[in-house]
């Protein structure tokens, strides 16, 4: 008993660990991404200083088009949106 | 909006300026400023020479200057705030001798000045005039508003020197249907296109014809610093920093509001009607931003700094867009009684206004000094703010804090 608790211990911890490095790994290529799409006009700092919702953050994305920037694919919009609202969240 | 009044928010306020402070006094350079052309040199200069300013962005290059740095009664070039929408144009098309300034559209007798000819034509006139940011406190907003996260420093009244813009418009002959102006200037786009313009904002022709309206080429006695707009600049005091277009090339003059770019979005433009904090309107109910609202600053002691003595000489600045300040109060109890400042006149009209008080404190203590100013038709500060989703005119109280150990 004690070894199937062992077992399943260690499986659940990689597993999650792995689960918890994949997202990481997410989070950090769309933070490219935003750097990529955004700072080739502007300093991130102006994005840094935001704290807003994500219906905030979409309405944003979408009037940066209107000022310039490249249509974004949709997985690349829907990917920096989520970066966004996860970390300049208000 | 009582969030804002919470004391943990106040000191987490006041202790992020402090931490921001420091790390920039430190580094007065902001690290990795880069520009599309070749004006580094000139503008990383003008930058070493900003004393102490709080950096919120290095492109476009945006920076506020703290409350107490803003003493002075004149704002000294080294702490006047920055502010940008775009990029700082190349010092090789901002040239003093080919410099021309077009006023054109809707006038009898176009015109096309050079500099030299302006100094020539129109009597050259030297005035202190208060400039403020319409997004100033913006940092306060809750919800948060989108932008440059300016807290209390994107003020100034500095001496500016030039022609008046009301001679210049005169001598063009304006034709008697024109209402607005509309301002454009050298400055380059974010995205480097060179087709689109930055910013190009207007003021009504009643607005426009006020004698202390300056097209300016000195500042504080000296030529403008490229980063303020040389070599000609527009200054239309007390009205959003904005409409005193930097690298000034032409105003047309227009029979409809200007439809520039920042004049037809949500830029510039507050809610028409009262609105709930959050509440997100479309362009057709909102307005556009005319004289700034009255409004002051503590800028002795610093936020925060402990006094020996149950004596403390506070002072600042006032101000009300077009308007006169009638009197400055201050309240070191939470606004339950207010002490009355000694306020001095304004050097010329849209000046700021210097205030002065003793304040004898009860005792040991922490204390808030709040300062409340009141202008001359009886309209006094907020102690909250009409939230708008831009983030414009918040001109809330000021508040700073002091530990009395005697």
């Amino acid at each position: 008993m004690l070894k199937i608790i062992t077992i399943l211990t260690i499986y659940l911890t990689i597993s999650s660990s792995s689960l918890h490095a994949e997202n990481k790994s997410i989070d950090s290529k769309n933070k490219i991404l935003l750097k990529e799409k955004c700072s080739s006009c502007h300093s991130l700092k102006i994005i840094y200083q935001q704290r807003l919702s994500k219906s905030r953050w979409e309405e944003i994305i979408l009037s940066m088009h209107k000022h310039g920037m490249t249509k974004l694919t949709k997985s690349d919009y829907i990917n920096i949106i989520k970066y966004l609202s996860k970390h300049y969240n208000q | 909006m009582m969030h804002q009044y919470s004391r943990r928010n106040f000191i987490k306020y006041s202790s992020k300026n402090l931490l921001t402070l420091g790390i920039l006094s430190y580094f007065s350079i902001p690290a990795g400023i880069t520009t599309l052309h070749a004006h580094k040199e000139s503008l990383v200069s003008d930058l070493k020479n900003k004393d102490q300013l709080t950096i919120l962005n290095d492109r476009p290059i945006n920076a506020e200057t703290p409350p107490h740095l803003l003493d002075d009664s004149i704002t000294p070039t080294s702490r006047h705030f920055v502010r940008n929408n775009g990029l700082v144009p190349d010092l090789n098309v901002a040239d003093q001798k080919n410099w021309t300034l077009k006023i054109n559209g809707n006038v009898n007798n176009p015109k096309t000045y050079t500099i030299k000819e302006l100094k020539k034509q129109f009597e050259v006139v030297t005035k202190v005039l208060q400039l403020e940011c319409g997004g100033n406190g913006r940092a306060f907003f809750d919800p948060p508003a989108t932008g440059n996260q300016w807290t209390y420093g994107a003020i100034s009244c500095s001496e500016w020197t030039g022609v008046r813009l009301s001679d210049v418009l005169s001598a063009s002959n304006i034709k008697s249907n024109s209402i607005y102006t509309g301002h454009y200037s050298a400055d380059i786009h974010l995205s480097g296109d060179l087709e689109k313009d930055v910013i190009s904002r207007g003021i009504p022709i009643s607005k426009a014809l006020d004698r202390d309206n300056i097209i300016a080429f000195a500042m504080n006695g000296s030529d403008l610093p490229l980063i303020h707009g040389y070599p000609l600049r527009l200054i239309c005091p007390g009205w959003p920093g904005s409409t005193s277009q930097k690298w000034l090339t032409r105003i047309e003059i227009l029979d409809h509001i200007h439809d520039g770019m920042k004049m037809t979005g949500k830029s510039y433009k507050v809610p028409k009607k009262p609105i709930a904090p959050g509440t997100i309107l479309e362009n057709k109910d909102l307005k556009i931003i005319e004289s700034m609202p009255i409004k002051s600053l503590i800028t002795y002691p610093k936020n925060g700094k402990d006094n020996t003595s149950l004596n403390m000489k506070v002072r600042g600045h006032a101000w009300a867009g077009d308007k006169k300040v009638s009197q400055v109060n201050i309240s070191i109890d939470y606004g339950a009684t207010w002490m009355k400042t000694s306020l001095a006149a304004p050097v010329n009209s849209h000046a700021w206004q210097d205030w002065n008080i003793l304040i004898d404190f009860p005792g040991e203590g922490y204390f808030e000094i709040w300062a409340r100013a009141t202008d001359e038709e009886n309209i006094s500060q907020p102690f909250s703010i009409s939230w708008n989703s831009k983030g414009y005119l918040n001109n809330s109280v000021h508040r700073i804090y002091t530990n009395i150990k005697i």
